[in-house]
């Protein structure tokens, strides 16, 4: 048996700064209950006969080639509010 | 009729090539790209979001004749069992506007249920097509790992999900998969396995010496008014000279905690992508790139997609992986295993599709654990990689309908369809 983990309100906060979504404060609470309820479930893997995994996979490769593309203003047509003369924007890296 | 609210975008379309869908309607989920139609994935994050190709799956239904009618509702990124999870609003259940339609393939589901397309188009990550299809009285398949090409679907989990038809019969669900399945330079876990099977001929009921498994497991804790009409499904087939046998398979009391780790795990990378700046509602250029991303997904993403993605963050987080990840991964190989050695016993195993009747819309708002453990009868499947069917019982009107579940060894889903064509006959 692995040690039991607790989630708390700081825990959620730092999954929520590596995840990169801001929470508000009731989320925060909102979800460390029900983090809490949930990852106490998945203790019931604790319990798991030891098993060989066997991975029967191979590589898949082609020949390298010159294909079609997709067009730059097709791509760009998602982002117009996010562009400058063809390249994505983004805040200033200071 | 009353708006179920199963599309998010209808389309005006005329099909006009010759082939095997030839003035067959069809709708798409909207996590498959269509090019030049906005594919939202039920999330604001991408309600403007226009593809710029079409799926495999779509070139190959137009290739055969399809019109395009529409792209259907559907929990948002295919996070819930309910659609309720949709920024467009929850889908009805046609049969109960009181009831959901499942999810995540509500929209896909309801629109063949309530006649708006004869077939479509759903995805099926834990059991996205299956249950709806069965909430909805209609046949689902979720294909064998690799039948159908996963290339233009918006990724969630992709070692889990695969793209299947939706339709009102065996037979029409295996026509729809004749004309996608195949292999497909686009998508490496693709496969050309199966692709000479003539999957809609094998909808002839022909059950005489098959073996059916039913596992405890499976059966264990079912709502009356569900197993009612399984047993009767049972009785039928043992009627059309097939053999029912009890098995046990213990690994699938793990089932439901080694998926939720594993497709929230890879949803936390899958979804990465959605910062405001490629993709996305950007959220103003005041701060740095990391205020500017944690403002973005603040605002574009719902709920459920927030706790999937934090939850999978916090098992893939240094310390954790070992904990959670590692040993989902071993609980997927046990299930894989033990499904192998049933096969060697059985040729179809046979359960419920869902455990419960089609939730009231709203009730599992509060609890998502609740939600989570009603997948347990579906995620086995993906785990293992198999092909599975889902074939509407006869159910008692007042209730709602019920889902019979038959899964099959690797790229044998010729028997699921002699199996389901069988019940529905």
């Amino acid at each position: 048996m692995s040690e039991r983990s607790v989630v708390d309100v700081e825990t959620v906060q730092h999954i929520s700064e590596l995840a990169k979504i801001n929470l508000e404060g009731e989320e925060v609470e909102m979800f460390t209950k029900q983090f809490r309820q949930i990852i106490n479930y998945f203790e019931i893997l604790d319990e798991v006969p030891e098993i060989e995994i066997r991975l029967d996979v191979k590589n898949v490769l082609r020949d390298d080639g010159e294909g079609e593309s997709l067009l730059r203003g097709e791509v760009f047509q998602n982002v117009d509010e996010n562009t400058k003369e063809d390249y994505f924007k983004g805040p200033k890296v200071r | 009729m009353k708006d179920i609210n199963s599309f998010i975008t209808k389309i005006e379309s005329k099909g006009n090539k010759k082939g095997a869908l030839e003035g067959c309607t069809v709708a798409i989920k909207d996590n498959i790209s269509t090019k030049g139609i906005r594919t939202t994935c039920g999330s604001a994050m991408l309600k403007d979001y226009i593809p710029p190709y079409d799926a495999t799956v779509v070139d190959k239904i137009k290739a055969a004749g399809a019109i395009v009618v529409g792209k259907t509702n559907m929990d948002e990124f295919g996070m819930g069992t309910t659609t309720e999870t949709s920024y467009f609003g929850p889908t009805v259940n046609p049969h109960d506007e009181s009831r959901v339609a499942g999810g995540s393939s509500g929209g896909s589901a309801a629109a063949v249920a309530s006649g708006e397309a004869m077939f479509s188009l759903g995805t099926d990550t834990g059991g996205s097509i299956r249950c709806p299809a069965a909430f909805c009285g209609v046949v689902g398949i979720k294909p064998t790992y690799g039948l159908v090409s996963r290339y233009g679907l918006v990724a969630y989990a992709n070692s889990l999900e695969q793209i299947g038809p939706i339709a009102r019969t065996v037979e029409g669900a295996a026509r729809l998969l004749d004309v996608i399945a195949g292999g497909d330079v686009r998508d490496s876990t693709s496969s050309s396995d199966g692709k000479d099977t003539k999957y809609a001929d094998c909808a002839d009921g022909e059950v005489e010496g098959m073996t059916v498994g039913i596992p405890a497991e499976l059966v264990k804790g079912i709502d009356k008014n569900v197993i009612g009409p399984f047993e009767l499904s049972m009785d039928r087939l043992e009627e059309r000279g097939a053999i029912i046998k009890e098995i046990t398979l213990p690994s699938l009391e793990k089932a439901v905690a080694a998926y939720y780790i594993i497709a929230m795990s890879e949803a936390s990378s899958n979804l990465a992508r959605y910062d405001g700046v490629r993709y996305g509602i950007a959220s103003g250029f005041g701060g740095d790139w990391n205020q500017m991303f944690s403002a973005s997904r603040e605002n574009g993403f719902g709920k459920e997609v927030k706790r999937r993605i934090l939850l999978g963050t916090y098992a893939l987080s240094a310390g954790y992986q070992d904990r959670y990840y590692a040993k989902a991964q071993r609980v997927k190989a046990w299930i894989r295993k033990e499904f192998e050695n049933a096969f060697e016993d059985v040729d179809v195993v046979a359960s419920p599709t869902m455990p419960v009747l089609p939730f009231k819309l709203g009730e599992g708002e509060k609890d998502p654990l609740k939600m989570y453990l009603s997948d347990s009868n579906t995620v086995p499947v993906n785990l293992a990689g198999l092909p599975a069917i889902t074939v509407p019982a006869e159910w008692d009107k007042r209730e709602g309908p019920v889902g019979i579940q038959f899964v099959g060894a690797r790229f044998q889903e010729e028997k699921l369809i002699r199996a389901g064509s069988a019940v529905e006959r």
